[in-house]
Formats: C-alpha cells, sequence, structure tokens
C-alpha cells in the first residue's frame, strides 16, 4: 500500500464538472481505469473528509475510505470503462456501498467478487401503491402498522408465517417469483415491475451450501434487521405528474406501502461460502488485488460459475422473499380496510435491486459488449420501471447521509429523474 | 422460390396497385402476364412516351419477350435480373410502380400532415402488403430486415443507391435486393474491424502479461453493427418519426400479449395457487 500525505492523494483527483469527480490512475496501485463520482457541496466535503482522516498517520483498520475503494476496485482483472461512485456512496466490505462496476465476460482474466454485491444478496425495495388517501388510514394507522407487524415477524433471527418445507425452498430458489406466482402468493402483474422479472435463469440450488439452505427456510417473509423496513407512506409532493401517473400515483395524500428487504441469512451464507472459496481460487489463479476483501475469481472459473449461480439462487430467494411480503401486506390491508387487495389496487409499482451483479449488453467505445455488472447499492435506472432513491443502507457508521442531498445531486448529473416525494407514517423494523 | 410461392406476392402488389383482376392473375398464363406489363407501362410506370408502348401492347407478337426484355433492361433493372426468367421481371416492374405509386402519393411536403396522423398513416401505407404478408402485428425493432424494408420505404432510392455506393467501395457484389447487399456489407467492415483490432499491437502494459490463451474472439452479431448503423440513421428526421412509431406499435402489441398471458396465469393460478400462513411459525426477533 501506497503512503502519501493527503495533499498528495489530492492530486490524483481532478473536478471534471460541478458534481462529478475523476480518480485518475495511479491513486492506488494498478488501475486499469479510471474511477469517477459524483457529489454535490456537502456530498464531496463528507468524501474528501474521511479521505483526509484516513491518511492521518497511524490510521488503520475499519474500512477504507470510499475514494479508496473505488480505485481498488479499478484495479481488478477485467473491468472496462470505470468504476463508479455515486452519490451516497460510503465504505463497505471490499467495494464501497454505491459503487457500480462492470467487468467484460468476453476477457478471460476477468474477474466476479462477491464482495461487489454484498452479503445481503439482491437486496431491494419495493413501492406497493394503494388508493387509499391519508385520511383513510391516519385514524387507523397504529391499528395498521401493528396489523402488519403481526404478519411480517422482524428482527435478528425472526421466523415467517409462510410454511415452507425443504422442496418448497428448493422450488423457490430456482424459480423465484413464478414459484410465488404458482402458489399465488402474487399476481401475474407483479412481474412485470421487477427487474429480470423476479427471477434469475442461472440459478441453481445445487451450488448453495446445505447450511445456506438451513438458514433461509424459516426466514422466508420476514423483514430481518439492520436498516430493513416496511414503511407505510403517504406521497407528499409530485415532481413529475406524468411519470407519476404512469406508476399509479395521481394525488398528494396517496398511501403507498415500501418494503426493504433482502435474501436474509440465505444470501449472507452464498457470500460467506463464495468468499471462502475464492480465497483459494485467487491463489491458485495467482489473482492479485489491492484489498483482501476484494476477493474474487475468474468468471468462467468453477468457483466464479457456482458463486453466479448460488447468487442466483439468493436473488430468487430476495424476490421470493419480498413478493411473499407483499401477499402479507396485501392480507393486512385487505383485514383492516375489510376489501380486497384488487379493491385497494394494491399494485407492486416497482421493485428494484440494489445488490446484485447480473450479465448485460452494453456499448464499450461504440462496440456492443457482453459485461458482468456488480451494483452494491446502487440500482440500475431503466425507462418503465422508474427507481426512486430510497434511504439506503447502514454498514459503517455515520454512512447515513442527507437523502435530499443524495436525490439532489442524481438529478443533477442526470442519471436518475425526480419523480414523488413520500413520507413514512408508519414504520416497521427489526 | 417457385412460381406458386410468388403468386400471392404478385397478387398482393397488383392489388395495392389497383388491378382490377389482381384475384385472378395467374403469371403461369402467358397473355395474362404480358396484359399486366402493358397494363403496368400504360397506368403506373410510364416510362415510354404514348407512341413507344405499341411493341408492349402486341401482346400476341412473337417478338414481345425481347421487347419487354429491352423495355426493363432500359429501366436500369440489374442485368442478372433482366435477364433470369419473365416472373423475375415482372416482380422487379411490379416492385418499380409500387414505388412510383408511394412516392406519387406521398412527396415529401406531405410527411408533416403524416406525422400528426401518426399510426394511423403507418397502417395504411398502401405498401404494407409489399412482401405479400400484410404487415398486421407491428415489426420487432429488432427484426431488422424488415426493419430495413421499412427503411427503404422510407428512404426508397437514396437508400438504395447508398448502399451500392457502399458496396462499390467494398467491393461487394450487389445483390438485388439492397438489404442483402447492406448486411453482407456489414458483415465485411466487421471483418475489417476486428483485422484491424488484430493486427494493432496491444497497448503496452506497466506489467508484462504473460500470454495467455485467449479462446478465439467470438464474432459479435452483425445484428450489433446494424444497431449501431441504426443509431445514425435514427439522426434523419423522416426515419425517427417511423422508428417511433414502430416502437410505440410494437409496445401496444406487448402490452395486448402480457394481458394475453396475465389473463391465462391467472386461469392457471385458480389450479395451482394455495398460499398458506400459519401465524403459529411466527417467531419476533430471538
Amino acid at each position: 500500500m501506497v503512503v502519501r500525505s493527503y495533499e498528495d492523494e489530492c492530486q490524483f483527483l481532478e473536478k471534471l464538472g460541478p458534481h462529478t469527480w475523476k480518480i485518475k490512475s495511479g491513486f492506488q496501485p494498478n488501475m486499469k481505469v479510471d474511477g469517477v463520482f459524483y457529489v454535490n457541496e456537502q456530498l464531496e466535503k463528507l468524501m474528501f473528509e474521511e479521505l483526509r482522516n484516513a491518511c492521518r498517520p497511524g490510521m488503520v483498520g475499519g474500512f477504507l475510505p470510499g475514494v479508496k475503494q473505488i480505485a481498488n476496485v479499478a484495479a481488478l482483472p477485467g473491468i472496462v470503462g470505470r468504476s463508479v461512485g455515486l452519490p451516497d456512496i460510503h465504505s463497505g466490505y471490499g467495494f464501497a456501498i454505491g459503487n457500480m462496476a462492470a467487468f467484460d465476460m468476453g476477457n478471460p482474466e476477468a474477474v466476479v467478487s462477491p464482495g461487489g454485491v454484498g452479503f445481503d444478496i439482491n437486496c431491494g425495495v419495493r413501492l406497493i401503491r394503494t388508493n387509499l388517501t391519508e385520511r383513510d388510514v391516519q385514524p387507523v394507522k397504529e391499528q395498521l402498522t401493528q396489523s402488519i407487524f403481526d404478519h411480517i415477524p422482524v428482527g435478528v433471527g425472526s421466523k415467517g408465517i409462510i410454511p415452507m418445507n425443504a422442496k418448497d425452498l428448493e422450488e423457490a430458489l430456482e424459480m423465484g417469483m413464478d414459484w410465488s406466482l404458482r402458489e399465488g402468493y402474487v399476481w401475474p402483474e407483479d412481474k412485470e415491475h421487477c427487474e429480470e422479472y423476479g427471477r434469475m435463469l442461472n440459478a441453481d440450488p445445487n451450488c448453495v451450501s446445505t447450511r445456506a439452505k438451513k438458514r433461509g427456510l424459516p426466514q422466508l417473509g420476514t423483514l430481518g434487521a439492520g436498516n430493513h423496513y416496511a414503511e407505510i407512506q403517504v406521497v407528499d409532493e409530485i415532481f413529475d405528474p406524468f411519470a407519476a401517473g404512469q406508476m399509479g400515483i395521481d394525488q398528494k395524500g396517496q398511501v403507498v406501502v415500501m418494503i426493504h428487504c433482502g435474501s436474509r441469512g440465505f444470501g449472507h451464507q452464498v457470500a460467506t461460502d463464495a468468499l471462502v472459496a475464492m480465497e483459494k481460487a485467487m491463489k491458485r489463479d495467482k489473482i492479485e488485488v489491492n484489498d483482501r476483501q476484494l476477493a474474487c475469481a475468474r468468471i468462467q472459473s468453477e468457483e466464479g460459475q457456482n458463486y453466479l449461480k448460488g447468487m442466483a439462487c439468493a436473488a430468487n430467494f430476495a424476490w421470493v422473499n419480498r413478493s411473499s411480503m407483499t401477499f402479507l401486506t396485501r392480507q393486512a390491508f385487505a383485514k383492516m380496510f375489510k376489501s380486497d387487495p384488487d379493491d385497494l389496487d394494491m399494485h407492486v409499482i416497482y421493485d428494484v435491486s440494489h445488490n446484485i451483479a447480473k450479465v448485460e449488453q452494453h456499448l464499450v467505445e461504440g462496440k456492443p459488449k457482453t459485461l458482468l455488472v456488480h451494483r452494491k447499492g446502487s440500482t440500475r435506472a431503466f425507462p418503465p420501471h422508474h427507481p426512486l432513491i430510497p434511504v439506503d443502507y447502514q454498514e459503517a457508521p455515520e454512512s447515513y447521509k442527507n437523502v435530499t442531498d443524495v436525490v439532489d445531486t442524481c438529478h443533477a448529473v442526470g442519471i436518475s429523474k425526480k419523480c414523488i416525494k413520500l413520507r413514512p407514517i408508519g414504520v416497521i423494523k427489526g | 422460390m417457385s412460381l406458386t410461392g410468388l403468386t400471392p406476392l404478385f397478387r398482393a402488389r397488383l392489388s395495392v396497385l389497383g388491378h382490377p383482376n389482381c384475384n385472378q392473375f395467374n403469371a403461369e398464363d402467358v397473355s395474362q402476364y404480358r396484359h399486366v406489363v402493358a397494363w403496368l407501362e400504360d397506368q403506373k410506370i410510364r416510362f415510354y412516351p404514348i407512341q413507344d408502348r405499341d411493341p408492349l401492347r402486341r401482346v400476341q407478337a412473337p417478338d414481345w419477350d425481347s421487347h419487354c426484355q429491352t423495355y426493363v433492361e432500359r429501366m436500369q433493372c440489374p442485368a442478372s435480373l433482366a435477364r433470369r426468367n419473365a416472373q423475375t421481371r415482372l416482380m422487379w416492374l411490379l416492385n418499380r410502380a409500387v414505388q412510383l405509386q408511394y412516392a406519387q402519393n406521398n412527396p415529401p411536403h406531405q410527411h408533416d400532415k403524416e406525422e400528426i396522423n401518426g399510426a394511423e398513416a403507418k397502417s395504411t401505407n398502401p405498401l404494407s402488403g409489399i412482401d405479400g404478408m400484410k404487415i398486421t402485428r407491428p415489426l420487432s425493432l429488432f427484426n431488422l430486415k424488415r426493419l430495413f424494408q421499412i427503411i427503404i420505404i422510407v428512404k426508397g432510392d437514396e437508400f438504395k443507391s447508398q448502399v451500392a455506393q457502399l458496396a462499390k467501395e467494398l467491393k461487394v457484389t450487389p445483390h438485388p435486393d439492397p438489404v442483402i447487399t447492406f448486411e453482407a456489407c456489414c458483415i465485411v467492415i466487421k471483418a475489417l474491424v476486428d483485422k484491424r483490432d488484430n493486427e494493432s499491437p496491444s497497448k503496452s502494459k506497466e506489467k508484462p502479461t504473460k500470454p495467455f490463451n485467449e479462446p478465439p474472439k467470438k464474432r459479435s452479431d452483425p445484428d450489433d453493427i446494424i444497431i449501431n448503423q441504426l443509431q445514425e440513421l435514427q439522426k434523419e428526421p423522416g426515419l425517427c418519426r417511423a422508428l417511433k412509431v414502430l416502437r410505440l406499435l410494437n409496445l401496444k402489441d406487448l402490452r395486448g400479449l402480457q394481458d394475453e398471458v396475465n389473463n391465462t396465469i391467472e386461469q392457471i393460478q385458480a389450479l395451482t395457487a394455495n398460499p398458506k400462513t400459519d401465524t403459529r411459525l411466527g417467531q419476533v426477533g430471538r
């Protein structure tokens, strides 16, 4: 590791635009491409303060500063384009959270890294609309929140109320939301609003350890702990009436439900297992990385493929989990308002994943390429399913940043558009 | 393609052109065939001045065939086609007539009106039956071959001449169908680009990399190149409109299909679904 003063470090950072910074090659050893990150003034201060603190003599341990992590990712074999840091970036395991990096599938040396996906594989946010307004919900707010709490167990080690056996789990891992659909937990339209239609096709339950399955089995339909939540929210402001209309949100005061959760202990175990296997693969294939947390394996190697298949299972688990919670939420609302979820218009508006690696086609320097895109704490922006940016993820202390800053920066650099603003009125959390 | 295969294509074109007996047309009948050629020249193509059309109108004359051949050749029909057989000549003539009719019905200044009519204008396009199959279903954007046929309709001779020029530059033998010529050009361009990439020395790296056994480079689909070219073409305002309309039609069609699928799934769900909950299993925290 190079030891430099804070001033020397800053030589490698160049401001490209009002919200855009470039990390030049050489900031960390072996950088294959440049890094880039998007921040506004407040977020910029935080980023640099973090770097300055890390440069003080005697600073060891803990996560590396976000800028360093972006640069270390830029040094991984097979990376293309740039290593991108999004506005709410903060340090995480190996990859910073809010880091996006793509690897060329055509390059035999290109790698896949579990750190680039995170431990909570396919953690994501789902938004369900209703045709209720704040006036309908406000008087029964507490009963409703209690009802959701009764349906969706929360906290570390919580167990769900959907009966599952080992065979059900195997099927769910392979089929993702198609399983939920077959069993009647979701509506056919729900799938359309999920990435990959709620199912990763390369999932292979045989690539998942028994331990992971054991951990996952009782947890389906539970929220978990940490920053995961189910929230009853009210539309506070509509910035883009057209886009909001497309999502079925037509008035201020409309009530929606947001669910943020992931693959629970299952995904965690899949990631842990993969990290162990990959450390060996790295020695065998002589892959060198700047940070031990960036354990990785060649995409085409056995370990790489096993991880991708296992990760797909975990992704499916997360979708089934969110789908089960959608079902339970619909039940809770239906009971409370003595109505049908259909009549309450409880459609899924979107389901976006922010911890996942996916194979995608992109143009790189004008040429079409097949890439493995790692997204950690970052989502894909795609036109019909418009992602909002929720308060996101807590891995390291002081990682919560002011959401308004984050959203405004995204809007300013054109990587997303503000559409609606939501305000929570009832929350369940672990 | 056999003659029986071609007959519907002939008939579709004749119907587009408003031929009175289009549904009875049989290309094997020499007299009918000659009458149609004469009718095309008289009513649609009008290439010769009126006084020179007599040799074509004398359908019983023994030297009619040679007159016909000269006629198409003088209209700059590629020689390979003009000499092949009567059916090819007829097909070429029909396509030419359709093109002329389209140009006549859609002079360039009408485009603004078309934009207002949007999708409607497209679906009533007289060329929608050009291949004998009516465009009842909107095209997938990635059905590139069809898309290029549309481009030809929109851009007409300009596109053809550009493709011809491109083919000449690349020394590609032109095919009568400009789409095929264009595809061939794409393949040649791809091959050239690949060759250049392989020849250019790889960028020097900080560390000398060990020689790795790279598997043979996967050739990317020529479609990718076509998509690139499409992005260039999209800068043309007329084309851009056409593409947008096609995209919207495609989306509408997909929506309909998806709704049908969803309905089917719902019916199946009635058989398979059995969502259960058991509150006794629930456990909050440890």
